[in-house]
């Protein structure tokens, strides 16, 4: 299962992609881009999370790399990596394939497919579906906005203070024992994060949010004495170069 | 003193070997023994103080802008260019009628970039007068100060007598590099943009709109995901005359009663500019280095590579500000025409910024060009459904208005001096559907619409309108067909091409020598785009019947058309392209092809 995902992965980058390069005004561009990375409380303990993702290709052939994870209490509660192919598909929207691993509560691999792209009113939009190696299929939506609220306010010409509202949702079609999930909606994120951006490369905020498992995920975390629900507000720094 | 070749055989061998790919003539290789002028320019990296501050820059011939090249009509010139630099460089000659192979775009006409530590010998004969300019054509070097000017006298006396002749070059330069800045825009949208709309603008508009029509603005732009407050792709710029800044204060001089020349070049990478000198009229007597039959205005907007030549007669003896700001208004450029160094005058108060319409996103466009009655059935809802929709509206609909209807609806410039609210009413049916308010409309602090220039009450813009060839041509041919150039782009991705396809993707635009065409330009985005033709000049349709201006750059307005016709007397293959550097680099370019009328056999 793990090389057919890897194989598909590879020679759909690798084949369209070799053409391309050839002419300068494709020109390869990279960008990496710290989502967050941010330290605090939260109702188990402190936590610390992060969010990274690299892009590097043309533009119509990209490779993104993303990893994202946290700790509560110094234990890593979620830690993943995923590793796309991605593809302008229309003006706003691109598709992903790739792979996906995460670290907790056990190793587990993935091959995915998804868009990802803008929707109307700017709200930037993921939509992935993934299969496990023990054959699951699962599926995560993420989606966030930008809303700025003032223009730079200490005169440092950046581009000024942003609230985010951003959610996750996590569902699965299948129970998965080793990874305590059911079938069913499995656990959601809700946030808003408030940012100052000084220059795209500093920009510091302050996150508030709210992890919560659903459904009869929920129940089995319960039933096993866990609790199935955490606030946090942390403060962090957002950046990219 | 006549070369072994004529001019036009020369033309042809240049432009074969060039399609052949094979370098057989270069005229440049020939002796030069026979020329009147030889120049050597070296290409440099150096540094440069602009108000003080000191930033890296490429330079020709060691100074930014370059020097100034003064020519006269019907002369050969010789100018050996020699690459300093690590990478490879060029010298376009922007405006130019020459052989392909010496009009400096790399990768095309059989022309090659000069490489590091190579020289190469331009050689060309002189076959207009006027302002032109020159500058890199290679990645995006012209950025980092590789421009100056050219001036042609003409052969024959000037019929436009003047004191003092100065030439106003207008740059932007970034203490960024180019490749830098390139990066940015590609990997986020809207890096520059610093007059992006808040909450509290929100706030403000509801308070002065109303809460419904400010909701129903909000609503259109965020269905559309595209935004009003994008007029220029990047800031951060300083802005330049001659090289100077605005504390620099280059100054130029004359005595009161002088009838004094300016010449308006705009060789900034990205800026397009409203040019006024308060208290001055001005006369413009020539567009893109061609003559027109003069024009009094007060101000004019100048696009990325146009040229203007206009006259000034100041009989005060006072110092009179020339002010140049650019759209985004986030600067601007300031000289000073005064009796004596070190007056100056007072710097006029900073325009307002503009908001882009619902007219700027191509609805006026397709009510225009269609008489209104295809679009007037649609509502709002449907026609703001996001961009792809809206893209295949337009071109659905745009071929259908035929040949000969362009003309009139083809003026880039046509609200200029227009009072804004009726105006726009009156073209555009849709107008009024996003927008909060006549009166808002009208208010000159809170300009709408890309034309908003936020002219004086009372004093007259140029619209392209007003440019008349000084030469009458009453039998000039048809067109033989139109060709459809969509402007079109994906600012999320920062993608911009000519008929959805970028630079390398496309097929080139094939004509044959002495085929008479239109090219008529849909601007599909909410950008305005200069749009350059190399080897050829275009005649613009701007209304003025037998008297078109020529031009090698048309400014093609936000969500608009125009249109040119066009002889293809210049055999080869011509870049045409965008002149906002960002956007040729990201693929806002074709090749525009002249196949000889025959074709010249290889032996």
């Amino acid at each position: 299962m793990r090389n057919v995902v890897l194989a598909a992965v590879a020679g759909a980058f690798l084949a369209p992609a070799m053409p391309a390069l050839a002419h300068s005004h494709n020109a390869i561009n990279s960008v990496v881009r710290l989502n967050n990375l941010d330290y605090g409380g939260s109702s188990q303990g402190d936590r610390f999370s992060w969010d990274l993702d690299a892009r590097v290709g043309t533009y119509d052939h990209r490779l993104l790399f993303r990893t994202e994870g946290e700790q509560i209490r110094g234990q890593t509660d979620k830690a993943e990596i995923q590793l796309f192919y991605n593809r302008p598909i229309s003006e706003f929207w691109d598709v992903n394939v790739g792979w996906r691993r995460d670290f907790f509560r056990t190793n587990r691999n993935y091959g995915a497919f998804g868009f990802s792209g803008i929707a109307p009113y700017f709200f930037e939009v993921e939509a992935t579906a993934y299969v496990s190696e023990e054959g699951v299929l699962s599926g995560r939506l993420e989606s966030s906005t930008d809303l700025l609220i003032a223009r730079s306010i200490f005169n440092d010409n950046g581009p000024g203070l942003y609230l985010k509202p951003a959610i996750e949702i996590n569902a699965s079609a299948g129970n998965d024992r080793e990874l305590e999930i059911r079938r069913g909606l499995t656990d959601m994120d809700l946030s808003l994060q408030l940012r100052y951006e000084f220059t795209p490369q500093i920009a510091p905020y302050v996150q508030v949010g709210w992890e919560r498992q659903l459904g009869e995920t929920a129940n089995l975390a319960r039933a096993n004495g866990e609790r199935i629900s955490n606030s946090y507000a942390v403060i962090g720094i957002r950046s990219m170069f | 003193m006549t070369s072994p070749l004529s001019r036009r055989d020369s033309l042809k061998l240049a432009a074969a070997a060039g399609m052949a790919g094979v370098v057989t003539a270069f005229p440049g290789r020939q002796s030069f023994a026979n020329a009147h002028r030889v120049q050597d320019l070296a290409v440099e990296a150096t540094r440069i103080t602009v108000d003080g501050t000191q930033t890296n820059a490429l330079t020709i011939g060691g100074t930014v802008p370059g020097p100034v090249l003064r020519w006269r009509e019907g002369e050969e010139v010789v100018i050996r260019v020699t690459n300093r630099l690590s990478e490879p460089t060029s010298i376009h000659w922007h405006g130019l009628l020459l052989a392909g192979v010496m009009d400096g775009a790399p990768g095309f006409n059989g022309y090659e970039a000069i490489q590091p530590g190579q020289t190469y010998t331009y050689r060309f004969q002189l076959r207009q007068a006027g302002t032109y300019w020159y500058h890199s054509h290679s990645a995006a070097q012209e950025q980092a100060g590789m421009y100056g000017a050219i001036v042609i006298e003409p052969a024959r006396p000037e019929p436009v007598r003047v004191t003092r002749d100065y030439v106003v070059l207008l740059s932007d330069h970034s203490p960024e590099a180019p490749d830098a800045i390139f990066r940015n825009l590609r990997n986020r949208e809207g890096y520059y943009n610093r007059g992006q709309r808040t909450f509290l603008d929100f706030m403000r508009d509801v308070r002065r709109d109303g809460w419904s029509a400010t909701m129903a603005d909000r609503k259109a732009w965020g269905e559309m995901r595209m935004d009003p407050t994008d007029l220029a792709d990047v800031t951060g710029y300083s802005f330049l005359v001659n090289g100077r800044g605005p504390q620099d204060n280059k100054t130029f001089l004359f005595t009161p009663g002088e009838r004094v020349r300016l010449r308006f070049i705009n060789g900034s990478a990205m800026s397009m500019y409203d040019v006024a000198i308060p208290d001055l009229r001005m006369t413009v007597i020539s567009a893109d280095g061609l003559p027109v039959i003069p024009v009094p205005v007060d101000e004019f907007r100048i696009g990325v590579g146009e040229t203007y030549d206009v006259v000034v007669n100041p009989t005060e003896a006072r110092a009179f500000t020339i002010m140049s700001e650019p759209l985004d208004r986030s600067g601007y450029a300031r000289a000073t025409l005064a009796p004596r160094e070190g007056m100056e005058a007072a710097i006029p108060p900073r325009r307002p910024r503009t908001v882009l319409t619902m007219a700027d996103m191509g609805m006026a466009h397709g009510g225009m060009a269609m008489g209104g009655s295809a679009m007037a059935g649609m509502d709002h809802s449907g026609m703001a459904m996001g961009g792809s929709a809206m893209a295949g509206m337009n071109h659905g609909g745009m071929p259908m208005s035929g040949s000969g209807t362009g003309p009139a609806a083809a003026n880039p410039h046509a609200g200029h001096v227009m009072p804004g609210a009726p105006a726009q009413a009156a073209a555009d049916p849709h107008a009024g559907h996003a927008m909060p308010s006549a009166t808002a409309m009208a208010d000159p602090n809170n300009p709408l619409g890309w034309e908003q220039a936020g002219t004086p009450e009372g004093k007259r813009a140029l619209r392209y309108a007003d440019l008349r060839s000084t030469r009458a041509r009453p039998n000039a041919p048809q067109p033989s067909r139109d060709i459809i150039l969509r402007l079109t782009g994906q600012m999320g991705r920062y993608s911009w091409s000519l008929n959805d396809r970028r630079f390398g993707m496309e097929e080139g635009i094939r004509v044959r020598e002495g085929d008479r065409i239109r090219i008529r330009f849909m601007n599909e985005t909410m950008m305005a785009h200069p749009m350059h033709l190399h080897g050829m000049f275009m005649e613009m349709e701007n209304g003025a019947g037998d008297r078109l201006p020529y031009k090698h750059v048309v400014l093609v307005r936000p969500g608009a058309e125009a249109s040119v016709l066009l002889t293809a007397d210049e055999v080869g293959d011509w870049p045409f392209h965008c002149h906002l550097l960002y956007h040729m680099e990201a693929g806002m370019m074709t090749r525009f092809i002249v196949e000889p009328a025959r074709v010249a056999s290889a032996g």
